[in-house]
């Protein structure tokens, strides 16, 4: 097998990396690598929220009930559709007006973020934990993605939220491409898709919510693993209350479950982030509900549990790409 | 009359002799014991590596990981099994100490870049993939 060759960049509001070993359909390891970095930057340009011209913000601000999109941006709703069905409407992509009123309006990645407060303190601060719970009037459902006609359709007004979930997505289409070469990684600001030809483990390292230290490795030859928490992306609100991206889509408000990250792993990078911020809202009660393929929690008093990846990880065969 | 049973100076010098050879026996045995135990140690340790290299895990490629997952996460097991779902449990000081006020996140050239990993082929430990690390967004 030839040399890894090993591109790093920021996009998604962090840390990015693609790994490649050896020749396949992007070419040799370093344009494979080049390639992929490509992709993932015009992604990044097209379906951010925080750019006013980005295919995305220009969908949340279309008047007409029925949009035209691309393709990619099909994929996408239809992902985080996906996700929202298959979670009971946990995983919720129509939370962004209560995101934003949270306190979340611009890329933390971008400008710092607001006020970056300590866990511990807005742990201390935070309300009485509690599992998260779906919306009643679940708007997700409203959501209808119409690939031959190339469209989406949803009530003018619901404005919809990727989130993580195009991340997933994101590794999963590269996937495609790079699982004929001999070893790949793509990490997509935290979500992680990998695997290959060859059957060598790769170590995948669940880094602290605080500081990146590494709290346990996992040796996996493919599949996916997404993490979710509170750690990075939190701050105070308006009223000085502990705030974070995560919500819990019955209230709108930041959950506050008793974990403060989650690890998911599972065949594909969209399963992955689903699971990771599911078991996140569903609280330490349930969390192992969601990670049947293995991962690992961190509850609010820092207690780590790790979860043995299943066989479909360790054990090589061809994985199933689709949401 | 007495006998004199003093040591004569002759059998001194065999005495002496006999003590002086015994020293180098001991001195010999001594010594091949000490090489016998290093080579048998040098011996094991490199068969410890030569293991962990063929099994596709480097040290050198995953060090700062496994050394903090080994101190964190005690009690880790790896096997692929899902019917045991709770393989570790262990505490992490760090979790609850800080927060966020992240970097930047945009493309620039000082936090872009590509690389190579170590330019080292052949071997199966050579070729094993390098770490990724997931972490929250």
């Amino acid at each position: 097998m030839s040399d890894e060759s090993i591109n790093r960049f920021a996009c998604f509001g962090g840390r990015c990396a693609v790994l490649v070993s050896g020749r396949g359909p992007a070419g040799d390891a370093d344009q494979a690598t080049a390639l992929v970095r490509r992709r993932m930057l015009d992604w990044h340009d097209q379906f951010t929220r925080f750019e006013d011209d980005s295919e995305l913000s220009e969908l949340n601000r279309d008047p007409r009930e029925t949009v035209p999109a691309s393709a990619i941006m099909l994929r996408l709703v239809r992902a985080a559709v996906h996700a929202a069905r298959l979670t009971g409407g946990l995983v919720d992509p129509t939370l962004l007006g209560e995101l934003e009123s949270a306190g979340y309006r611009r890329s933390l990645g971008v400008l710092g973020g607001p006020t970056g407060v300590a866990i511990r303190q807005a742990l201390r601060a935070a309300p009485a934990r509690r599992p998260a719970m779906p919306r009643s009037d679940a708007r997700w459902r409203d959501i209808v993605v119409d690939e031959r006609a190339g469209t989406i359709t949803r009530p003018p007004g619901l404005r919809i939220d990727l989130g993580g979930t195009a991340k997933g997505t994101f590794g999963d289409l590269l996937a495609t491409v790079l699982d004929g070469h001999d070893s790949f990684a793509v990490d997509a600001a935290g979500d992680v898709r990998f695997g290959g030809h060859n059957t060598l483990a790769r170590p995948i390292a669940v880094a602290a919510p605080a500081g990146g230290a590494v709290l346990h490795t996992f040796e996996l030859q493919q599949g996916a693993a997404a993490t979710s928490g509170i750690g990075r992306r939190a701050w105070s609100d308006a009223e000085g209350h502990p705030s974070h991206h995560l919500l819990d889509p019955a209230t709108g408000r930041p959950a506050f479950t008793g974990l403060v990250q989650v690890t998911a792993l599972a065949t594909t990078g969209l399963e992955a982030e689903l699971r990771a911020k599911a078991a996140l809202l569903s609280g330490p009660a349930r969390a192992a509900e969601w990670l049947p393929d293995g991962g690992a929690t961190i509850d609010d008093d820092g207690v780590v549990t790790v979860f043995a990846p299943s066989a479909a990880l360790t054990v090589p065969s061809r994985v199933k790409v689709g949401a | 009359m007495h006998e004199d049973l003093s040591p004569t100076p002759r059998s001194r010098r065999v005495a002496a002799g006999e003590k002086l050879a015994a020293r180098r026996r001991r001195t010999r045995a001594i010594r091949r014991r000490v090489a016998g135990m290093s080579l048998a140690t040098f011996l094991a340790a490199s068969g410890a590596v030569l293991i962990q290299l063929v099994t596709g895990h480097d040290p050198a490629l995953g060090h700062s990981t496994h050394t903090a997952a080994t101190a964190v996460a005690s009690r880790t097991a790896q096997s692929g099994s899902s019917s045991s779902p709770t393989t570790s449990v262990a505490r992490h000081e760090d979790s609850r100490s800080a927060v966020t006020s992240s970097s930047s996140s945009r493309p620039d050239s000082a936090s872009t870049g590509s690389a190579r990993s170590g330019g080292r082929s052949g071997s199966a430990a050579a070729a094993s993939p390098s770490a990724v690390t997931t972490s929250a967004s």
